[in-house]
């Protein structure tokens, strides 16, 4: 019964793999065959998946950090003030 | 009498040698370069010739080391030297301090001897180049901290696409030890492991300050880079042999900056485009199922409970006007509901009865007879089965009390 349990929908990689997803989903909900029950489910997915390609590109503030390398050759990074 | 002056071989060539020398000095000749040879001790042995004549002619390694275009046979060049003279063969010869290709830059001949050769070695095979990254979310620049061309690619990502992490590979983009060092940003980025697209560049400039760019090692970093390279230098018109060797050119920082990620409102709009869709499909299935049972109320020859698929059809509109508040749950486990009474709906459809071994029998005006006292002897009467049709004529009526 773990189809009944779709409300937890799992974090997609990225957002290419998301919109990827979503792609899909319209080729899915588009086929006749797909029931109302079929059809609600990839809504659901298809809701959650643009919420969160959204929040990955909903950002205020632009992040700029600067690569450094130390004598060792380790790399860190740190916040790059313009 | 006058006694005879005899030379001896050397004394003469050393005679010669103290005539010429000194008066040929600093001098300029123009000639087309023959006979070249870069000799394994580092010096080049060449002559330069005209339509009637040649002269010998020879740069020390210390000179040669530092230029940047290779001399080669048929090209002509202008030269400064002095002219001097090699006297155990004889031989005078022009010492070359200067060598310049004539009629074009040394750098311009370097730029087109390097593409050549790299072009030839199928760096530049479009085959070879990889697809930038559809959507990166980090973006890795190699250039100066301080530029012009820093702030223009940060400005331009903010403004269109703010969500994108931007981290920079300071490396300085012209004079001495600047190649090495965009080099070396640019395997820093691939081993921090956090960008998927890297872009070099930097602002407009001469060709002496874009020639970075334009050097062997940094065309193959970017040909080796696990990560794909944008190449952005200069104003529009300036192509680097970076721009050749990379797996996209934009013509401008600014410009690398606009394709290399979506623009939010452009993403923005795409989803707006997905949301609408589903919102539009979901709607579309209910109206199906509401059809559905308005088929089945309408058009039952049997009796059905109406007033269950009048329920149904209200759960459908009740879905439609909560697809905009996400009240998923419910909402399945409204549509579970539906779907079972389909089904059962399904089950008492008169075709479904029919094969199971029933019949609907009508009069002559097709009103269904429903008891036996409805009939005449000798009456017509019409038969339906699952898959025909009969007519009959009554015989013989008999009545029960309702039970078989």
């Amino acid at each position: 019964m773990g189809k009944n349990n779709t409300s937890e929908q799992k974090q997609p990689e990225s957002l290419e793999s998301a919109l990827k997803r979503l792609e899909e989903i319209v080729s899915l909900m588009d086929s006749e065959s797909v029931n109302l029950e079929d059809s609600i489910q990839l809504f659901e997915e298809g809701m959650h998946l643009t919420k969160y390609c959204r929040e990955q590109i909903t950002s205020t503030e632009q992040r700029v950090q600067k690569l450094i390398e130390d004598a060792q050759g380790n790399l860190s990074l740190e916040e790059f003030e313009s | 009498m006058t006694e005879r002056m005899i030379y001896s071989v050397s004394q003469l060539n050393n005679q010669i040698k103290q005539l010429l020398e000194g008066e040929l000095n600093q001098i300029w000749l123009e000639g087309e370069i023959s006979n070249f040879k870069h000799h394994s001790s580092g010096h080049m042995y060449f002559s330069l010739k005209d339509a009637e004549s040649e002269i010998r002619s020879v740069m020390w390694r210390g000179l040669n080391q530092s230029l940047r275009f290779l001399p080669e046979d048929g090209l002509r060049v202008l030269v400064s030297g002095d002219v001097s003279v090699y006297t155990p063969r004889g031989q005078y010869q022009i010492v070359v301090n200067q060598i310049q290709p004539a009629g074009q830059g040394d750098l311009q001949l370097a730029f087109e001897q390097l593409k050549e050769r790299l072009r030839g070695e199928g760096l530049f095979d479009t085959a070879r180049k990889r697809s930038l990254p559809p959507y990166p979310m980090t973006i890795g620049v190699v250039t100066s901290e301080t530029g012009a061309a820093f702030r223009d690619i940060l400005n331009v990502l903010q403004r269109r696409a703010s969500y994108v992490k931007v981290i920079l590979a300071p490396a300085r983009v012209q004079g001495d030890g600047a190649a090495q060092e965009i080099v070396g940003g640019i395997e820093r980025l691939n081993r921090s492991g956090e960008c998927d697209v890297i872009i070099i560049g930097r602002g407009g400039g001469s060709l002496e300050d874009l020639w970075p760019f334009n050097e062997e090692i940094v065309a193959r970093a970017v040909v080796t880079s696990d990560l794909p390279v944008i190449s952005a230098v200069g104003h529009e018109v300036d192509f680097s042999i970076s721009d050749f060797s990379a797996d996209y050119r934009a013509p401008t920082p600014s410009a690398a900056a606009e394709i290399v990620a979506r623009d939010t409102r452009e993403l923005d709009a795409e989803l707006e485009g997905f949301t609408g869709f589903f919102r539009e499909k979901l709607t579309g299935k209910i109206e199906q199922m509401k059809a559905r049972y308005q088929h089945l109320i309408h058009h039952y020859a049997f009796k059905i409970p109406k007033q269950r698929l009048l329920i149904a059809t209200q759960r459908l509109d009740e879905i439609q006007s909560r697809l905009e508040t996400t009240a998923i749950t419910r909402l399945k486990t409204v549509s579970k509901e539906t779907e079972n009474l389909t089904q059962q709906l399904y089950l008492l459809h008169p075709d479904h009865i029919l094969q199971r071994g029933y019949s609907i029998t009508r009069d002559d005006q097709g009103n269904i007879l429903r008891s036996s006292a409805e009939l005449d002897i000798g009456e017509t009467i019409h038969t339906r089965f699952a898959n025909g049709n009969a007519q009959s004529k009554i015989l013989v009526t008999e009545e029960s009390n309702g039970k078989e």
